[in-house]
């Protein structure tokens, strides 16, 4: 499986581009999910990472945001993601995933004990942020699909890069930093 | 003919989050009016099949009968052959299904083959419509499961 860029990326993030309208509205929409609170960081990243794996959506991979990192969002707990099952994540975390997974995947067919789960720990707004993350993450789908995902900031030697905020997308500023003073 | 929203935003969204569900329905809104409004019920419909929506079948009330007769409609199933579809429209749902099942392993033949229809800003329209038809529907279900109906 190849992925090469399939679009001119000016089409996607010129000035003067025809479709500047639908860029402007995937981002407002992002960042209106951004700027959500009833949900806590850690489950907001956590649930962030599985989008991009699944999808495997590769600026998604290397962005690492420093309120997550604040939060305790660590590289073993990104690393931990994949076989979240079988991890140290508290029930609440892998309910989170287990309905990630259940709207990526197969969203009509949600077990009776997943939505029993999914109510006994989240609150109406707390599930209806997690569906709205998982939508505005799995905008990621569209990078992948006109092969536009790789990462264009700057970047450290593991090739991550560093967001100093989650809330807008506009104002976000990106940096690398070397691995010494990150958390791993 | 260029599209309306056909997407409708769950009522557990707009009662909840109405800023986020206005900001979803002004991408809907800006996707389709970039993109052939048949074409996007089209895999708007098959989509809703892929993902066993409650509602799989059954037309948007934006695009008529005259544009798009029941019989394409109950062809659905059987694009990849029925003469009903021409090339155009069988690439575009096939490249549909990709990215509603698999985005993670399409080629960049599976992208070759739509975006040889299209322009450039036609090809991200049309991708950011085939995006809103697959979560529109996925949040609509999703949360219809999870959330009780907020409206009476």
């Amino acid at each position: 499986m190849t992925r090469g860029i399939r679009i001119d990326p000016a089409i996607v993030r010129g000035e003067s581009s025809p479709v500047k309208a639908v860029r402007q509205a995937h981002l407002a929409f992002a960042e209106a999910v951004a700027a959500m609170s009833s949900l806590d960081p850690m489950t907001v990243e956590l649930v962030r990472r599985r989008c991009a794996r699944t999808h495997d959506c590769r600026v998604c991979q290397s962005i690492r945001y420093d309120s997550a990192l604040q939060a305790g969002v660590d590289e073993s707990a990104l690393a931990k993601v994949d076989h979240y099952e079988d991890s140290d994540f508290e029930e609440r975390t892998k309910v989170a995933l287990r309905i990630t997974d259940a709207i990526i995947r197969r969203p009509g067919e949600m077990s009776e004990g997943l939505i029993a789960h999914a109510r006994m720990h989240f609150s109406d707004e707390e599930l209806i942020e997690l569906c709205l993350h998982i939508a505005k993450n799995s905008t990621q789908k569209i990078g992948v699909a006109l092969g536009t995902d790789m990462n264009t900031h700057p970047a450290d030697e593991r090739g991550l890069t560093f967001v100093s905020s989650s809330s807008s997308v506009s104002k976000a500023t990106y940096a690398a930093r070397p691995a010494s003073t990150t958390a791993n | 003919m260029n599209g309306k929203t056909t997407i409708p935003i769950p009522p557990q969204v707009m009662a909840l989050r109405p800023v986020q569900a206005s900001r979803l329905r002004d991408l809907a809104h800006a996707a389709a009016s970039r993109t052939d409004g048949v074409l996007a019920e089209l895999v708007r419909l098959r989509i809703a099949t892929l993902l066993g929506h409650p509602r799989a079948g059954i037309r948007s009330p934006h695009v008529d009968a005259e544009d798009l007769p029941d019989g394409k409609i109950d062809a659905l199933p059987r694009y990849p052959t029925s003469e009903l579809f021409d090339e155009r429209e069988r690439d575009c749902l096939a490249f549909a299904e990709q990215f509603v099942m698999d985005v993670a392993n399409m080629t960049d033949e599976d992208a070759a083959a739509v975006s040889r229809h299209f322009d450039d800003s036609e090809f991200y329209a049309f991708v950011a419509s085939v995006y809103i038809a697959d979560y529109g529907q996925r949040l609509e279900m999703a949360s219809a499961q999870l959330l009780s109906d907020p409206t009476p």
